[in-house]
């Protein structure tokens, strides 16, 4: 119902009152209640509203309140004291691992793969050996794969960037050569 | 309402005593605060571990809690047993409650314990003895009361088939006496949403008690 004074109301009023609340003036609301009383001395009309509506209100007041004893609340109450310990345990939890923590670094890979490599067969140690130094070389002088501000900026302002993807052709070049984006602005 | 209601419950006596071991106080009185500690002061005491705090402020609610669940959910075991969840979560949440008096405790555990009903009618149902009706009585002094028996029968049944949303409104604010501005702190919805619901409430109730009005000729 929409924001207004109640100091009069009419029979639509009272008709959307009563379809609402019933036809019970106590259950009304305190800003409207007076004047809609006023109304239903004044108007016939409004009068057999509110009885239509106190009728449907008499069968909903037929169901019976729940009986709840007083064995009954305690029982409640002293089931919860019970269970407060097992509720009160969530502080000695452990905090959550992020998840970085779960994930193993370069190096632990490469350290993982040598002790494999060693145990199941050691004659291809050097063979492992010169492999994981390459990888690891080309892991370290890796260059950034986001643009510097710079050359963000010339990209953002229109300039012709050209991309170049690495000719990638044998092993060696696979580890040594930077195969990231390189952007040059003519 | 029925004018055949039972008195209120003498509730906290037991309770009370279940708590005194807990704080170590054979009188099961809270030392520190007056004979009637507010709700505020005792979720203070429950923030700091104070069981009987906790088992005081339990047995205030509890009683309108449980009558509460058990108008939604219609059956008193399953009520005990939101109510007392929800009573855990008071222990568990009373650190983070703000006592600056824009929000009443009871309201708080009143919407507690209607999202808790909602779950619980969300699962599948167990067809337990209550489900099963009581056998009438024979005696014909007791045909009167049969017969308002059956009445209030298909009223309840009337409500338990309107949507959900739609009887939440109707128990919090017909059956509960909240006013509406209440009922939508406990159900989060704007003032202008439970009216509706009321209203459309009352119309299909109208509807589907059609029957009963004509047999009765209450209506």
């Amino acid at each position: 119902m929409a924001d207004r004074e109640w100091s009069t109301v009419d029979v639509e009023d009272v008709a959307a009152l009563t379809a609402v609340y019933g036809g019970n003036p106590a259950r009304w609301p305190a800003d409207r209640r007076a004047a809609a009383v006023r109304a239903l001395a004044m108007d016939g009309a409004a009068h057999e509203l509110v009885v239509n509506e106190a009728r449907l209100d008499a069968l909903l007041s037929m169901v019976a309140e729940p009986e709840i004893s007083a064995a009954r609340v305690d029982s409640v109450v002293a089931g919860a004291l019970a269970r407060l310990d097992a509720v009160t345990a969530p502080a000695a939890k452990a905090a959550p691992r992020k998840l970085d923590t779960f994930l193993p670094s370069p190096f632990d890979l490469v350290r993982t793969a040598l002790s494999w490599l060693s145990v199941r067969a050691p004659q291809a140690g050097w063979l492992a050996g010169a492999t994981a130094a390459g990888i690891l070389v080309g892991v370290m002088t890796m260059p950034s794969a986001t643009l510097p501000a710079t050359e963000t900026a010339t990209a953002q302002a229109g300039a012709t960037v050209e991309t170049a993807q690495a000719d990638v052709t044998d092993m060696p070049s696979l580890l040594f050569t930077s195969y990231t984006v390189e952007t040059h602005a003519r | 309402m029925d004018e055949s209601v039972q008195p209120p419950p003498r509730v906290g006596t037991a309770a009370a005593s279940a708590a005194a071991p807990y704080a170590g106080n054979p009188a099961g009185t809270l030392t520190g605060l007056g004979p009637e500690p507010g709700d505020d002061a005792l979720l203070a005491r429950i923030a700091q571990g104070d069981r009987q705090a906790f088992a005081l402020l339990a047995a205030r609610h509890a009683p309108k809690a449980m009558k509460l669940a058990q108008r939604v959910l219609g059956n008193a075991a399953d009520a005990d047993e939101v109510v007392q969840e929800a009573m855990l979560r008071v222990w568990t949440g009373a650190k983070n409650w703000i006592p600056d008096g824009r929000a009443r405790f009871s309201t708080w555990l009143h919407r507690v314990v209607v999202n808790l009903c909602v779950d619980r009618r969300r699962r599948p149902a167990f067809a337990g003895l209550e489900g099963i009706p009581e056998p009438p009585d024979p005696t014909p002094s007791a045909v009167n009361v049969m017969a308002r028996q059956q009445t209030a029968k298909l009223v309840s049944q009337a409500l338990a088939e309107l949507p959900e949303r739609q009887r939440l409104a109707v128990t919090l604010c017909y059956y509960e006496e909240r006013s509406a501005a209440d009922a939508a702190q406990i159900l989060s919805l704007s003032v202008s949403a439970v009216e509706s619901l009321l209203a459309r409430a009352r119309r299909a109730l109208r509807v589907r008690l059609s029957g009963v009005v004509q047999d009765t000729g209450e209506v």
